[in-house]
Formats: C-alpha cells, structure tokens, sequence
C-alpha cells in the first residue's frame, strides 16, 4: 500500500494534519495530488499540538496545503481496512470488465450486463473470504518486499520508516490514534 | 448454496440496470485498480479571485490580502496585503501588521491558502 | 467582459526598470529598481538597499549596494511593485 494511494482513498474521512512549524490542522479530507498537497474542508486550525490552558483555534471551510510542509497526517484508525476492502472489490470488479471487454465486443449487450450482475453477486459473496485472504498475504508480501531487498529503490527509506512506526507516530501506522482522537473531541467541544 | 441456484436464476434478467452500471464503470477513472493521486491542480483559485485569502508562507510569515490572480506554481498576486508580524515571542500576533499593497507571493514557499470568508476565531478550554 | 486573469510573473515583468521591494524568507529585505529576472524568480536589482527587521518591527539599513545585485529566487517571499513606503 502507497501512502499517496492510501490518502487519495482516505478522501472524504476526517483527517488531522501537523504541519513541519507544529501547527495542527483538522478536517475532512477533499482531495490530494501528487506531491501530497491536499484540500481540506471544514477545517479547525490550531497553533500547535501541546495544550495550553486556552486554545486559540482558527476555523475555515476550506484549506489547501502543501504537502512539502506537511510533517504527517493522522488518519483514521480503521484506513487501512476499510481501502484494502476497497481494493478488493475495484480489482474484482475490473477484472471482470476487463474480461467482458476483452472477450465480448459489446456486441452481446445482453450476456455482458448478466455477467455483470452475476459477477457483482460474486463479489459479495468472495468479498469476504478474498478480504480475509488478502489481509494475511497484503502483510506478508508487504513486509516481505520492504525489508527482503535492500537494493530496491525505495528500500532505504521504507525500511526505516516501516521499522519504527511506532517510535514516532509518522509510519502511518495506528498507534497514537485513540489518544489522538478523545483529544479532538475534548479540543473540539468545548 | 442456495445464493448459486439463486444467482443462476437471476441471470436472465431485464438489463436497464446492470447496463448503467456498466457504463458508468466504463467512464469511471477508478477503473485501474483504485484512484491513484491526481497531477493536476487539485484547487481552484479563481473561485477566491477578489475575495479575501489568508496565506502562510514558509518562514512564518503570514500574509491576508485579496486574491487578483495565480498561476499553476501558486505564484499569487495580491491586493490590500496585510502581513501579520511576528511578535518577540516569535509568535504571530493579530495587532502586529503591516500594510504591504499590491504584491506577488512566490508559490515556491506557500504553504496553506485559505478563504477568509467564513472563517472565525475561537476559544477552546482545554483542561 | 471578464479581465484577464492577472499572472504572478507578468506582473513582475511590467516592474521591470521601476522601485521594486522584495521580501525574503528572513527578517531581510531589499529595494531597488529591477533590472531583470527569470523563470525562478531569480532577480537582478539596481542601486539596492538592503534592510532588515529588528524585534520591534522596525526597519534598520543594512547597506547600500551600488551597481547592479543578483538575488537568488531561493530566498525570496515576496515582491512588492512600486518599493517600499517612504524608502
């Protein structure tokens, strides 16, 4: 999993932002490009992340951000999942376009829609067991690639990075999150 | 089990539907795979052309000012430009500005823009 | 009739041979005539003063640099045609 692809299917989903100067920004994520700069929507602003008695916080509709200042984004606990299931239902999905377009020139209307929706049931029905299925393979073949080829382009970093996630909350990986979140809504309402 | 007898008998099926589904998986960019980042400007600033932007700038600075026009490097021309000066806590303060007019704001070092118009200021408690 | 978007670097270009002020990342800046710049916004001023900001805000010469001067576009934060006030 890319970071870039994982945040671009994070759009919509709250996400918090601290930025390289410390400030920390919330909001629903809109939209991203290729250079991780990002759109954000109904966004709270806070000077910095400690906590002070008194909390200035400066709230917009909108924001866009570049993502060279960003320090990291926390998004939501359960990201990783909820796109790996995404992934999973586009791949068989497509995969079954693909081989309706391939096979039959859209002359046979009327057997490629009932393909259609009988690979749509399928999907339901193999969601589940692939999910389950890729969960355990994603991981393995991640972890494999990432630490087993020290040669490959973006080893060095990756490695480091996937090696200690959980020292300091950038890996993209789920440790800080529950504290993360009651802080929000204490912040939040208040 | 019962799903594939199910699924079978449902094959011959009216397709006004599945066909729109089709279609609309044919014009869907999500085809490959899943949406990959975009390379194109993800924002567009004419929507602010002549309203108020605040922008932040790599350093600190932060700059207020009406938006007269961009290009695709988010190089910004400004009107009415107020900055909003650092105070000796290195902290930008609201009372600290200063008027710098009509000027060109290099995208190179922005690094937020965002519309003043329905933005507010508030007090949180934390305890 | 809508007018013409206004582009950064055009107007930057009808700068050229007027008082210019530019604003860098730090607490510098120059004025002077521009002279020329490029697509990086490298900048070529003339008869600069270069100034910076104290902790109060408060303008304070640096020097005054005669001739031509190359400022690289690296640093730069902003450009304010015209110069700058009573400067």
């Amino acid at each position: 999993m890319l970071p870039l692809y994982l945040l671009t299917n994070a759009k919509g989903q709250q996400v918090r932002i601290e930025l390289k100067s410390g400030e920390v920004i919330e909001g629903e994520l809109t939209n991203v490009d290729n250079w991780m700069n990002v759109t954000l929507a109904n966004v709270n602003e806070y000077k910095s992340s400690d906590n002070n008695a008194q909390m200035e916080v400066l709230k917009s509709t909108e924001i866009y951000l570049k993502g060279i200042y960003i320090k990291y984004i926390k998004l939501q606990d359960d990201i990783i999942s909820t796109v790996k299931q995404q992934i999973n239902s586009n791949q068989n999905n497509n995969s079954g376009n693909k081989y309706n377009n391939r096979k039959y020139n859209n002359n046979n209307r009327n057997y490629n829609n009932n393909q259609g929706s009988g690979n749509r049931r399928n999907n339901y029905n193999n969601r589940d067991m692939n999910r389950r299925h890729n969960n355990n393979n994603y991981q393995q073949q991640n972890r494999r690639s990432y630490h087993h080829n020290p040669n490959s382009n973006n080893n060095n970093n990756n490695s480091n990075e996937y090696s200690r996630p959980s020292h300091d909350g950038t890996g993209g990986y789920v440790q800080h999150h529950t504290i993360f979140n009651n802080d929000n809504e204490n912040k939040v309402e208040f | 089990m019962s799903d594939k007898n199910s699924e079978q008998n449902q094959q011959p099926r009216p397709h006004s539907q599945p066909q729109s589904q089709q279609q609309s998986s044919h014009n869907n960019p999500q085809r490959k795979k899943f949406e990959s980042p975009k390379r194109e400007a993800i924002v567009d600033l004419t929507k602010y052309k002549d309203t108020q932007v605040r922008v932040k700038l790599m350093g600190g600075r932060l700059v207020v000012g009406v938006l007269k026009g961009h290009d695709q490097l988010m190089n910004l021309v400004l009107d009415e430009t107020v900055e909003y000066m650092k105070n000796s806590n290195d902290e930008v303060s609201k009372d600290k500005t200063r008027e710098l007019g009509f000027t060109v704001i290099r995208g190179t070092i922005l690094v937020s823009i965002s519309p003043v118009d329905g933005s507010e200021v508030i007090y949180v408690q934390t305890s | 009739m809508s007018i013409a978007e206004i582009l950064p670097l055009e107007v930057i270009d009808k700068t050229i041979n007027q008082k210019v002020w530019i604003i860098l990342q730090s607490n510098r800046e120059f004025t002077g005539t521009l002279v020329g710049f490029d697509d990086f916004v490298n900048v070529i001023i003339e008869d600069a003063t270069e100034w910076t900001i104290n902790e109060n805000n408060e303008n304070e010469l640096v020097m005054e640099h005669h001739g031509r001067l190359l400022l690289s576009g690296n640093n730069i934060n902003m450009l304010v045609p015209g110069g700058k006030k009573d400067c």
